[in-house]
């Protein structure tokens, strides 16, 4: 009989959690101000995890009747997760995703517009805005910028030195190969489409135009682009290296250990070159032929999205601004070192040469072609460093983009 | 209702009929096997009941959802669940016409015993043989569905999609839906499209000349080692064969991973250290030129595999009777003549199989390429088809997917696997005594 009861109690537990649970998101369907919200947030770890709980520590001190519970997916992963987690209830109320995915979730409906998204704009860096806008409208809050720069060591190269125009570079590394044997005056990732663009940017030629949205033409194998790609492909007798020993760790190795005089490379090396005892520093990338600015770079923005699924959208959004304020911008970046998204002051040598090329950086598209970008355009630049012809590469690279 | 049935075999036709009408009609108009028949018959009730959605599953199967822009994506029809369920519906089906065709068979049966009886058995009995005769069945269903479900459907849904468009960037549900394109990919991948079926090509015939190399090297590596320790009477041959057994013992993603540095072009130790001692001038490009690269990922393979066939060669080895080595000896044969005549063949008779399976193991090898070269280096196609100088089938399937989300013609690849690489898992398991003695 004992038993019994325990088997038919065993089956009861689950019941009532069920019955409870729904009664929580019953209550949650009508929002009012005093009550308590708890507001589930998606996050990386590694930094971002230890802002967004001491951001929500902070938000709870101001709003009592808000706490925030940090839930660990990482950034890559937020965006394909909401379109199962979301529609089926379980989903977060806010979520960080970098911003070339925010076509796919606007389209697929799981992001809400921002809110005040006019005050929010003269806040922000422009970059960060122009890249959370999609047909017209803004979505979600900025919270770090990201791209690459030209790093530099100060023990191989003076600052006078520093080359403005890409020539200069080359000019550079083909004096500094010859004179240190063993060392690079130059090193970078040539197999990997995210530095390789750089190339085809020169006098405002951008991937699928100004927009970076037409699916007409990529602009990938326009005259600029060849131009500015055999430029590169000339390149390959200041670092005489195949593009298969050439990866990207292989070019973090050498700098890092003090053979190679710069590299193309983003925040993320500056915490390991400095672990690493390289005394460096990081400056705007050299300028294309013909052209007077750095050459653009595709730029990254971190943002954090209100799910459209949220049963609290005001409070989800109140935290989300809550976190570009300049107070949150800066323990930001004091937790992750990561650029922050509004132009506020801070306390890095790094952090200069970042600010400038992302002044010329452009946002990565967001459009669902870029998925075929890469694996196309890493494939393309590899073949045109080892010496391809460059217009029929850059004709497959735009064949194979638009699917066709 | 009640109707007297000739008792000599004459109504054999209409009990069929009866039987096919409705399920265990016959079982209870005719046969008075009660239980039996409203088992049937609540089966199909049970499948009339459920049949508008097992229809609008198959109408879903056969359409693969239209577009529906203006809705939001979480209401739009999503093309892959449609032919899943579209499958496993398929499965109930199968499942119902054999119940169906297994009721008709009872109902004839019932009624043949019944005429070499010439009478009827009671309800009882006929429940105790039917329980009996059942109990294999109900044991085996279980396991019966689970495979059906999770082996089966599967396995199936993977085919069709090389006969759907399932690709980047058009047709990825939610977004957007799918449709059945027939062999369209078939001949896209043949011939089709000139490029992607260059490629198709140069890494099929890659993978074929990889996989008999590999498998070569490793066995015959092996086997060489395994001869060597074996002759040779140095006392600490166990202490070799625990280092020669350490490649295969340390996880070859670390093993592949390491190798890849070591002989990268120009920053890699093996090349660095060849220049330095002034054996050759410039640096060999390993992994950078495409038949270069090929030739390293079979010797690297080799160095990670041939502990494993050394093993086995020795194991086999000691199982060789002594009484055929002393006889050779007394006959006056050398020791190459006794590896030749002896050794060998009994050792190659007793690993066939396996070389046959390492064969078949070795097309789908993901880690040793993936690894070590990542498919590098890129060569004239690469651009369009993502597929570099070492990618196998396999691994070119992991971009496909992966990277590219061309699911239609990763499966085709998958599907072209299957048919290169089942008659190798029939034959050898045909070969299996399990198989020759066994009941089946």
């Amino acid at each position: 009989m004992n038993r019994k009861l325990v088997f038919i109690a065993m089956l009861l537990i689950p019941a009532i959690l069920f019955a409870g649970g729904k009664k929580d998101a019953g209550t949650g369907a009508a929002p009012a101000a005093e009550k308590p919200v708890t507001l589930k947030v998606w996050e990386s770890t590694n930094g971002p995890d230890e802002f967004i709980k001491k951001a929500g520590e902070a938000f709870t001190a101001k709003y009592p009747n808000v706490t925030i519970e940090y839930v660990n997916v990482e950034l890559g992963d937020a965006a394909g997760q909401i379109a199962l987690d979301g529609p089926a209830g379980v989903g977060p109320d806010l979520f960080a995703a970098p911003h070339d995915k925010l076509g796919e979730l606007v389209s697929g409906g799981h992001v809400l517009p921002t809110v005040n998204a006019d005050a929010l704009k003269t806040e922000v860096l422009g970059a960060c805005s122009t890249a959370l806008t999609y047909s017209g409208k803004m979505y979600g809050y900025p919270v770090s910028a990201e791209t690459y720069a030209l790093f530099y060591n100060k023990a191989l190269i003076k600052e006078s030195e520093l080359p403005k125009t890409w020539e200069d570079l080359a000019a550079f590394a083909k004096k500094f190969n010859a004179a240190n044997s063993g060392k690079y005056g130059f090193i970078m990732d040539v197999g990997n489409a995210y530095y390789t663009i750089v190339f085809t940017t020169s006098d405002g030629n951008r991937l699928f135009g100004p927009s970076g949205t037409d699916t007409t033409s990529t602009n990938i194998n326009s005259a600029k682009s060849v131009k500015g790609m055999q430029f590169f492909q000339n390149l390959r007798s200041a670092l005489n290296v195949p593009s298969a020993d050439l990866t990207t760790s292989v070019a973090d190795a050498a700098f890092a250990a003090g053979t190679a005089a710069m590299h193309i490379t983003g925040l993320w090396n500056v915490v390991p070159f400095k672990d690493a005892g390289i005394d460096f520093g990081v400056t705007a990338l050299p300028s294309l032929p013909g052209d007077k600015n750095p050459s653009a770079s595709f730029s990254g923005t971190r943002a954090m999205f209100v799910s459209a699924y949220s049963d609290y959208p005001e409070e989800a959004a109140k935290f989300a601004e809550f976190l570009v304020s300049e107070e949150m911008q800066q323990l930001r970046f004091n937790i992750t070192g990561a650029l922050p998204a509004i132009n506020t002051k801070v306390d890095s040598p790094y952090m200069g040469g970042f600010l400038q090329q992302l002044d010329y950086a452009f946002p990565m598209p967001s459009i669902p072609q870029m998925g075929a970008y890469w694996e196309a355009m890493n494939n393309a630049s590899k073949n045109i460093w080892d010496g391809a012809d460059v217009q029929k590469e850059l004709d497959a690279c735009n064949a194979a983009i638009l699917g066709k | 209702m009640e109707k007297i049935l000739s008792l000599d075999g004459s109504e054999e036709k209409k009990i069929t009929i009866t039987a096919s009408c409705f399920m265990g009609l016959s079982h209870i108009v005719h046969l008075k096997d009660y239980v039996k028949g409203i088992f049937f018959a609540l089966t199909e009730v049970l499948f009339i009941v459920f049949s508008p959605v097992i229809v609008s599953k198959i109408i879903s199967l056969i359409t693969l959802g239209s577009p529906q822009p203006d809705l939001p994506i979480k209401q739009r029809s999503n093309s892959i669940f449609m032919l899943i369920d579209g499958i496993l519906i398929l499965a109930v089906i199968a499942l119902f016409i054999v119940i169906y065709v297994i009721s008709v068979k009872s109902a004839q049966e019932r009624y043949r015993e019944i005429c070499r009886k010439k009478s009827y058995t009671s309800q009882r009995a006929s429940i105790t043989t039917s329980f009996s005769k059942a109990f294999p069945i109900a044991g085996l269903a279980p396991s019966f569905i689970l495979l059906l479900v999770f082996v089966v459907v599967p396995l199936v849904f993977s085919i069709c999609v090389a006969f759907t468009n399932y690709s980047a960037p058009a047709h990825i549900p939610p977004n957007n839906t799918v449709d059945w394109v027939g062999f369209q990919n078939f001949k896209d991948l043949m011939g089709g499209q000139a490029t992607w079926s260059a490629g198709f090509a140069r890494v099929a015939l890659w993978t074929l000349t990889w996989a008999f190399f590999a498998t070569l090297t490793c066995y015959f590596g092996g086997l060489f080692i395994a001869v060597l320790l074996k002759e040779s009477k140095i006392k600490i041959s166990p202490v070799f064969r625990v280092i020669f057994i350490l490649p295969y013992a340390v996880p070859a993603v670390v093993s592949m991973l390491v190798w890849k540095n070591l002989l990268n072009g120009t920053f890699g130790t093996v090349n660095r250290t060849l220049m330095y001692f002034g054996l050759i001038g410039d640096p060999i490009p390993w992994l950078s030129s495409p038949l270069l690269a090929q030739i390293t990922v079979i010797i690297v393979n080799m160095w990670a595999g041939f502990g494993y066939f050394m093993l086995l060669t020795m194991g086999t080895m000691t199982a060789v009777s002594q009484d055929l080595y002393e006889a050779a000896r007394i006959d006056g044969a050398n020791k190459f003549q006794v590896l030749g005549k002896i050794t060998l063949p009994l050792v190659l008779y007793q690993t066939m199989p396996l070389i046959i399976m390492s064969f078949t193991h070795n097309i789908n090898n993901f880690g040793a390429i993936f690894f070590l070269t990542g498919g590098n280096p890129t060569v004239v196609d690469s651009t369009t088809t993502s597929a570099g100088g070492t990618d196998i089938l396999v691994t070119w399937i992991y971009k496909l997917t992966i990277t590219l989300l061309k699911y239609n013609y990763a499966s085709v690849i998958a599907v072209m696997i299957f048919i290169v690489l089942a008659p190798f898992a029939i034959y050898n398991f045909r070969r299996t005594k399990a198989y020759k003695e066994g009941e089946l």
